[in-house]
């Protein structure tokens, strides 16, 4: 258990969003890299892989973004560690699973992360609280040039960055936002939005990315196509997106409101009420309490709790976070005591 | 890749059925083609499709036939397409890391940067589907504050002008062509001779 004194604090891009209602959690601008001269990760051999940790890592070294990070190999972690790192969006499911020598590279806000030997040599990664999607951008672009300054990547001026999947080649970027569509989910809208949202070639996934249910209302909305549209293109898409979801979002609202006040006005409450009183909670009841809660935040029925002091908990009370707390491995059942405890006395602080 | 059909032969031809508004691809050897190919045309026995096949998990013509409706008046309308997989395509081996063009089909990702010059005629179709177009205009790894060669800003502004004309931008455009006149004079550009200028304009 290395990652103890990680698990008490709230990575810097769970800050909150007090722009857009707390409807946009945060942002994440994401680039795949990788070495020329080095078999991609999914072919790679162990002397590949040995060479390209050392060499990001002294690339790493000279630059002023990452002064304050620190290496963690995947294969000095437990599995517990792992997953605590995917729990907090470090890494990604796919890296806790992988083999041989990889790992993760990053600064002690979280902000930002560099993946080695996932599916490309490297992802970096930067996170920002709320809609800023172009400080995401400008942060990880940054950290692109002073790695790029240092290795040599594989690039083709006609198709760009070349990557190991063919849907991530030319720019590499992945633009994506962790957004919160209660009142869409409420109203019966979100399935159209999501036609549309597919239709502008944007993928809809779960809070965890590929693969994963959106728990909690909680959707993570990103770019399909990243060649043949520039960067700042991709980041402009993203904004406008957010913005329209947002608005979508607000209208679903009010209409909720006008057709159903004290409805919507009980569900927050109730919510409230069974966070702050429960014995048991499993991870899903949990995460659609928070919703309701979250709702509440955005409406302003409920004034005395931050936004992010409900993205610090979602992280806290996940599996991997509850296990890590409790020193030892808990099976299910002792986890819904152990969340509803944390939530319980979390609560009584931030409400008292 | 083996052929869908005997599971013995390699496949050398993708074989398009579209029946109604359903499209399904079978890879399949040159006899086990030919013999599908003379019943979808000719109508004859659907059964002599099933001969071939071996394996009944495999998508095999025989269990394609299975689903379609039973009474001939209720076929809908089934129109065939038979494409080759040249060769070269299918068979087509990446120098740097040994991957052939099957094994990239068969995992999706590549095995190295060599891959992307290896596959070149295959990935013009494939990026072209997933993006909609196979050019990058983005960020490139020269260092912060270099300006860009002109063989990259010429070719930048013939995308540009490729834009302006499809959005019949013609100011924008006879701009462009300019630019693109200037830079000409000015030296060379590190661009092949007679590389199509006057084809472009």
């Amino acid at each position: 258990m290395k990652l103890q004194s990680m698990i008490q604090t709230a990575p810097s891009w769970l800050g909150g969003a007090d722009d857009a209602d707390g409807i946009v959690v945060s942002c994440r601008a994401r680039l795949a890299r990788n070495l020329s001269g080095c078999r991609f990760a999914p072919r790679a051999k162990a002397p590949d892989q040995e060479l390209v940790v050392a060499e990001v890592l002294e690339a790493a070294k000279q630059s002023r973004h990452l002064a304050t990070a620190s290496f963690y190999s995947m294969d000095m972690l437990d599995a517990n560690d792992r997953r605590v790192l995917v729990e907090r969006h470090l890494i990604s499911p796919a890296l806790a699973e992988r083999e041989g020598r990889c790992g993760v590279l990053f600064n002690r806000d979280e902000s930002l992360s560099v993946m080695i030997n996932e599916e490309d040599h490297l992802r970096l990664q930067a996170m920002c609280p709320g809609t800023r999607a172009e400080s995401a951008w400008t942060k990880v672009s940054a950290l692109d040039d002073d790695l790029n300054g240092v290795l040599d990547c594989a690039f083709d001026e006609a198709l760009g960055y070349l990557t190991a999947c063919p849907t991530n080649t030319g720019t590499g970027l992945r633009m994506s936002v962790l957004i919160h569509l209660p009142g869409l989910v409420l109203t019966e809208d979100m399935e159209r939005v999501l036609q549309g949202l597919n239709q502008l070639s944007f993928a809809v996934r779960g809070v965890y990315g590929e693969g994963t249910n959106a728990a909690g209302n909680l959707f993570q909305v990103s770019n399909q196509v990243t060649l043949g549209r520039s960067e700042e293109q991709l980041v402009e898409d993203l904004t406008g997106i957010i913005r329209q979801l947002v608005e979508y979002e607000r209208e679903a609202q009010e209409n909720l409101l006008a057709e159903a006040r004290a409805q919507v006005e009980d569900k927050v409450w109730r919510a409230l009420g069974l966070l702050s009183q429960a014995r048991v909670l499993s991870s899903q009841e949990f995460m659609n309490l928070l919703s309701a809660v979250r709702l509440g935040v955005s409406l302003r029925f409920v004034e005395r709790i931050p936004t992010s002091f409900l993205n610090h908990l979602m992280i806290i009370t996940q599996p991997s976070h509850l296990q890590a707390r409790a020193g030892a491995h808990l099976e299910p059942h002792e986890r819904d005591i152990q969340r509803a405890d944390l939530v319980r006395r979390q609560l009584a602080e931030v409400v008292a | 890749m083996k052929c869908e059909s005997c599971q013995e032969r390699e496949a050398t031809i993708a074989f398009t059925r579209i029946t109604g508004d359903n499209k399904q691809v079978l890879h399949l050897c040159a006899p086990c083609a030919e013999q599908v190919a003379r019943q979808e045309a000719g109508g004859g026995p659907r059964k002599a499709a099933a001969a071939p096949g071996k394996g009944a998990a495999a998508p095999s013509p025989a269990k394609a036939h299975a689903k379609a409706p039973p009474t001939p008046g209720s076929v809908k309308k089934v129109s065939v397409v038979v494409g080759h997989l040249s060769q070269t395509e299918s068979t087509a081996v990446c120098p740097d890391c040994g991957m052939t063009y099957d094994d990239f089909r068969k995992v999706g990702r590549f095995g190295c940067a060599g891959c992307y010059a290896a596959f070149a005629v295959q990935l013009q179709r494939l990026l072209k589907r997933i993006h909609g177009t196979t050019r990058h205009t983005g960020k490139s790894p020269r260092a912060a504050g270099v300006p860009p060669s002109a063989a990259e800003e010429m070719s930048h502004l013939r995308q540009e002008l490729d834009k302006a004309v499809a959005a019949e931008a013609y100011e924008r455009a006879a701009e462009l062509r300019d630019r693109i006149a200037q830079l000409q004079a000015a030296g060379p550009t590190g661009e092949e001779p007679g590389g199509g200028e006057s084809a472009r304009t």
